[in-house]
């Protein structure tokens, strides 16, 4: 017989279906029926063929928390899927969270409550059992309570979302009395948030870009690690092929995004806030903007102003940034900024798009009002296809007893430099610390959160945490022995998010809202106890019960208290822990909602007063005030917490639910004339401001930026195997022409220092990257969180895994932050990421 | 693309038959054809020109009789079944509805399909097995076509 050739069994196939299709040759069929597909959530082992369980849960490798379904076999989790009944992520999960797996049994995890016995930092510990663990810290906590200090008990956290996030912070600091508390937000995206509180109230936007025609990106790596990833990008990138919707991406390096983008504008750091404000004044001085936007845009100090006006006080603001001014700053060509301004402005629905890239930067919170700006005037907000105030999940829960202490704090979550740090300044916290004139915490709690490493100054923050003095005792509940657990004195093993209870939920790329339960796929692994369990044990061994003992309890709760979820069938937690996600199936996207009209019967309410000057109607009681002449006195402006009394916008002759204030008292108009930052001596409408340090820079100084890859998180994976194997070493990146100019080579080693530190790297010569930056990405430079990330053994770690063995890397890469000063963005307290300015030679 | 997968599907299905049952006389009447036989000869398989020629009936007889001493007997025979053949880990082998023969079944019902009852066969027979990929390649081809993939 011949070879078959492709041709040829075509050809056989092409008579075969004749036969078939006639239907009288092969008549006599073995199988009847058609094969039907499941709707999926199934799974067999491959060895045994048995089913495998399957576990509807939340991802939370990273903060974008896909629903997803955890297989389990004889008690281990064994592979993890995407939940296909969400709408935010239609089934589909990323690399990390399929790595999700390895968070549980890394073989370096922390299995027992550890305590130290050698000088902090020494890698001496002794395992201890929970009760003596939490006897010990019980007792230390209610003793500065009892002393009336429980502010001296410091919270500090990083990645803690949902039920994590309320039960610690609100519910436990709550009942316990201390505001001690940081976040980890102005390292993350805190000056976006800023901005957006300014600007249109509430902090997170989602980009509709199902409906969208048009996409500007300023500095986002939405298509690899966005904090909405998978519902994101997949949209994003279906808009692309399916529809050839135009997307630019405006950024210092060619990211993934940029290299799938329709065109990559490399722009200088730190300068996108110029390309945004002439695309700004390219569509006023031609007159592309929408003028029924401006009904509830505020333009001017007086807000009660024809739209004439505030359209004519931009145009005039703007009117010195024209695209040639921007290209000599930015490098991007003025040509191409009047191009995009006239398209974007153009499009039925456009969206602007940013991320750090804008924002972490000296003029950061401008950078994001600018692109709040851009998108207003064209009409591009709360629109389909525009940029939407993000919908998520509304939880109601326990909150614990209802009589509660006075809480007090110690100033020192905010630093002392910006002006509105909204979201905290927790790159300061340990600085403030050492400066000690606002206090110092006794006891340092944090949980999913390594200051050490992810903070900048990496050396001061050691020293800090070191110290015995400043530091009288640390503890961290965790489950990974990193740079931080290394200064720890007590060590209480965390559940990973496989592991534990929670209800979640984020933003939905679609406008209607999804509710998410995080349920455990195994039991936790040695004696690891879940965070939150902890503190329900700890509240009543301090004698202040929560009302409830451990997360599932709250959890449960609070599925029964949420009015969209208590009726479902079968009972809400039962619903919940079946299907794992759950959303109104009649619910419509929400659109537009600031032109809400408010009733007349809402403003005749009892102590809802009208403030002339800025036209907002106020519930004084809601403020603080302590009666209505002192609201009245003050005005809504001034007076405290006036915003948290907000009920509506007058604008002409009609009251509007406009855009709602959240942490700032700003009117319900869309504030591109911010009163607040006038108040405060900045610019009050978005306005250029160069950084200061980019200046007159010699030829060997370079601006470092940062950023992360699409398969590791930015610091809580390298200890997962099928993560690091993919991406271990970490280069800096330097254009060719900056390389030549310096001597320097690819792959030679140099040496970069910063007013902060000196670390040496290998460079990366290539043509990705603007002339004059040099980039080095996030995740690595791994001094401890065991041998998958840094090549040490964990204390305590076991050898259980025969991966070991097939460990095949030997690099660890190097970590940005010892460059990075813990410097504040002005403004929002936001860390400045991007902006630090190295020296590089030749190592 | 679909049409592609639907007609390898066909290939399964054409052997599927050859492996079923005994040929039948509409089947011989459209493996005569000038197309089927062009077709056959390119792949290299000459049926001679005999199988061309006879008359049907005498034809028919004389593969029923091939066909029964190739897979059903007497004598020695070739099991048209896995179980017989395949060599499991267990070392389980050599069996007339063995183990693999309920894991085959098994599988293929668990997509939604069942077997005719007039098929006299064991469910691992090979002409289930290649129908059933056949009916895997339809259901691809069907995917591809509604963009359900
Ligand atoms: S995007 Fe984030 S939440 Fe979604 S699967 Fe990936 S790691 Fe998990």
């Amino acid at each position: 017989m011949k070879k078959l050739s492709r041709r040829s069994v075509l050809k056989l196939a092409a008579a075969s279906s004749v036969l078939i299709g006639a239907g009288k040759g092969i008549t006599s069929n073995v199988l009847a029926g058609s094969i039907e597909l499941a709707d999926g959530g199934r799974d067999f082992s491959p060895v045994t063929g048995k089913e495998r369980k399957g576990v509807p849960t939340i991802c939370f490798n990273c903060v974008t928390r896909d629903p997803k379904i955890a297989y389990v076999e004889d008690g281990r989790i064994v592979k993890i899927e995407g939940q296909p009944n969400s709408i935010r992520s239609l089934g589909k999960i990323c690399a990390k969270g399929q790595a999700g797996v390895n968070q549980v049994y890394f073989p370096d995890r922390i299995l027992y409550p550890l305590k130290r016995v050698g000088k902090r930092g020494d890698g001496k510990y002794k395992r201890i059992s929970w009760d003596e663990a939490l006897t010990d810290l019980a007792a230390r906590m209610k003793k500065l309570r009892d002393d009336g200090h429980p502010e001296k008990f410091m919270y500090h956290y990083g990645r803690a979302k949902g039920s994590s996030s309320k039960l610690p912070k609100t519910v436990f600091m709550g009942t316990y009395g201390s505001k001690t508390i940081s976040g980890h937000t102005s390292i993350c995206e805190g000056g976006k948030w800023t901005a957006q509180e300014l600007t249109w109230g509430k902090h997170y936007d989602n980009w509709d870009f199902d409906n969208t025609d048009y996409v500007l990106n300023f500095g986002s790596g939405v298509l690899e690690a966005h904090t909405n990833h998978i519902p994101t990008s997949q949209r994003l990138i279906k808009a692309k092929v399916a529809r050839n919707v135009p997307l630019i991406t405006f950024d210092v390096r060619l990211s993934y995004t940029a290299a799938k983008s329709t065109k990559w504008e490399p722009v200088r750091p730190g300068t996108d806030l110029a390309v945004i404000l002439a695309m700004c004044n390219v569509i006023m001085q031609e007159n592309l903007y929408k003028r029924d936007a401006f009904t509830f845009i505020r333009a001017t100090e007086n807000v009660n102003v024809p739209v004439d006006e505030k359209i004519s006080a931009l145009k005039k603001h703007l009117a010195q940034y024209t695209p040639e001014w921007a290209e000599k700053i930015s490098g991007v060509a003025a040509t191409n900024i009047a191009k995009y301004a006239r398209e974007f402005a153009k499009a039925k629905a456009a969206v602007v798009i940013s991320y750090r890239g804008l924002i972490a930067h000296y003029n950061g919170t401008d950078g994001e009002r600018a692109a709040q700006m851009l998108a207003m005037i064209t009409g591009n907000i709360d629109n389909p296809g525009g940029r939407c105030p993000g919908v998520a999940p509304s939880w109601k829960y326990p909150k614990g007893p209802k009589v509660k202490p006075k809480a007090k704090k110690l100033k020192i979550t905010n630093g002392t430099i910006s002006a509105l740090p909204t979201h905290g300044e927790c790159q300061s916290v340990l600085k403030m610390i050492k400066d000690g004139s606002h206090g110092r915490p006794d006891i340092y709690f944090w949980y999913c959160y390594n200051p050490v490493y992810v903070n900048g100054e990496c050396q001061e923050n050691i020293d800090v945490l070191s110290d015995e003095k400043l530091m009288p005792f640390t503890v961290t509940s965790n489950i990974v022995y990193d740079e931080s657990s290394r200064l720890a004195d007590l060590i209480l093993p965390d559940t990973t998010y496989l592991e534990r209870w929670d209800w979640d939920g984020n933003v939905s790329p679609n406008q209607v809202a999804e509710y998410e339960l995080r349920q455990p796929a195994v039991e936790p692994l040695g004696e690891c106890r879940n965070f939150s369990d902890i503190l329900c044990d700890l509240a009543n061994r301090m004698d202040m019960p929560l009302g409830f003992n451990t997360m599932e309890e709250f959890v449960q709760k609070s599925c029964e208290k949420t009015p969209t979820l208590k009726d479902l069938p079968g009972g809400a937690f039962e619903y919940m822990k079946k299907h794992g996600v759950y959303h109104d199936p009649k619910a419509k996207p929400a659109y537009f909602r600031h032109k809400k009209e408010i009733k007349a019967a809402d403003l005749q309410k009892e102590s809802v007063i009208f403030d002339e000057a800025t036209g907002v109607y106020w519930n004084w009681k809601k403020s603080g005030a302590k009666d209505e002449a002192e609201a009245k006195k003050h005005g809504y402006h001034k007076m405290h917490y006036s915003y948290k009394g907000y009920v509506g916008q007058k604008i002409g002759d009609k009251v509007y639910k406009g855009f709602k204030p959240d942490k700032v008292n700003k009117t319900g108009y869309f504030e591109l004339y911010s009163a607040l930052l006038k108040d405060k001596e900045f610019a009050p409408l978005p306005s250029w401001k160069p950084i200061p340090e980019h200046e007159g820079l010699a030829k060997n100084q370079l601006i470092l930026t940062t950023y992360k890859v699409p398969v590791q998180i930015h610091s809580r994976s390298t200890h997962c195997k099928w993560l690091t194997e993919m991406f271990h070493d970490n280069p800096a990146w330097i254009n060719s022409k900056t390389a030549a100019s310096l001597g320097i080579k690819d792959g030679e080693m140099i040496k970069l220092t910063s007013k902060i530190g000196e670390v040496s790297i290998k460079a990366y010569v290539n043509e990705m990257i603007v002339p004059g930056a040099i980039a080095i990405s996030f995740h690595l430079g791994r001094t401890e969180s065991g041998r998958y990330a840094s090549g040490k053994k964990s204390i305590m770690a076991s050898d259980n895994d025969p991966d070991l063995k097939l460990k095949w890397w030997d690099t660890y890469g190097v970590l940005p932050n010892w460059l990075i000063a813990n410097a504040p963005d002005p403004i929002s307290g936001q860390h400045r990421f991007m902006d630090e300015v190295v020296t590089i030679s030749k190592a | 693309m679909e049409e592609k997968n639907s007609q390898v599907g066909s290939v399964y299905g054409f052997l599927a038959r050859i492996f079923a049952r005994e040929v039948t006389s509409d089947f011989l009447e459209d493996l005569r054809t000038p197309r089927f036989r062009g077709v056959l000869e390119e792949l290299g398989v000459d049926l001679g020109d005999d199988f061309y020629s006879r008359p049907a009936n005498e034809l028919l007889e004389e593969l029923a009789v091939e066909y029964t001493g190739l897979f059903i007997g007497p004598g020695s025979f070739i099991s048209p079944h896995e179980s017989v053949h395949r060599v499991r880990e267990d070392g389980d082998y050599g069996k007339l509805w063995g183990a693999d023969t309920v894991a085959v079944k098994k599988f293929i019902e668990a997509t939604g399909l069942s077997y005719q009852s007039s098929f006299g066969g064991m469910p691992d027979h090979i002409a289930a097995e290649l129908e059933f990929v056949q009916k895997l390649e339809e259901r691809l081809a069907q995917a591809q076509a509604d963009d359900d993939m």
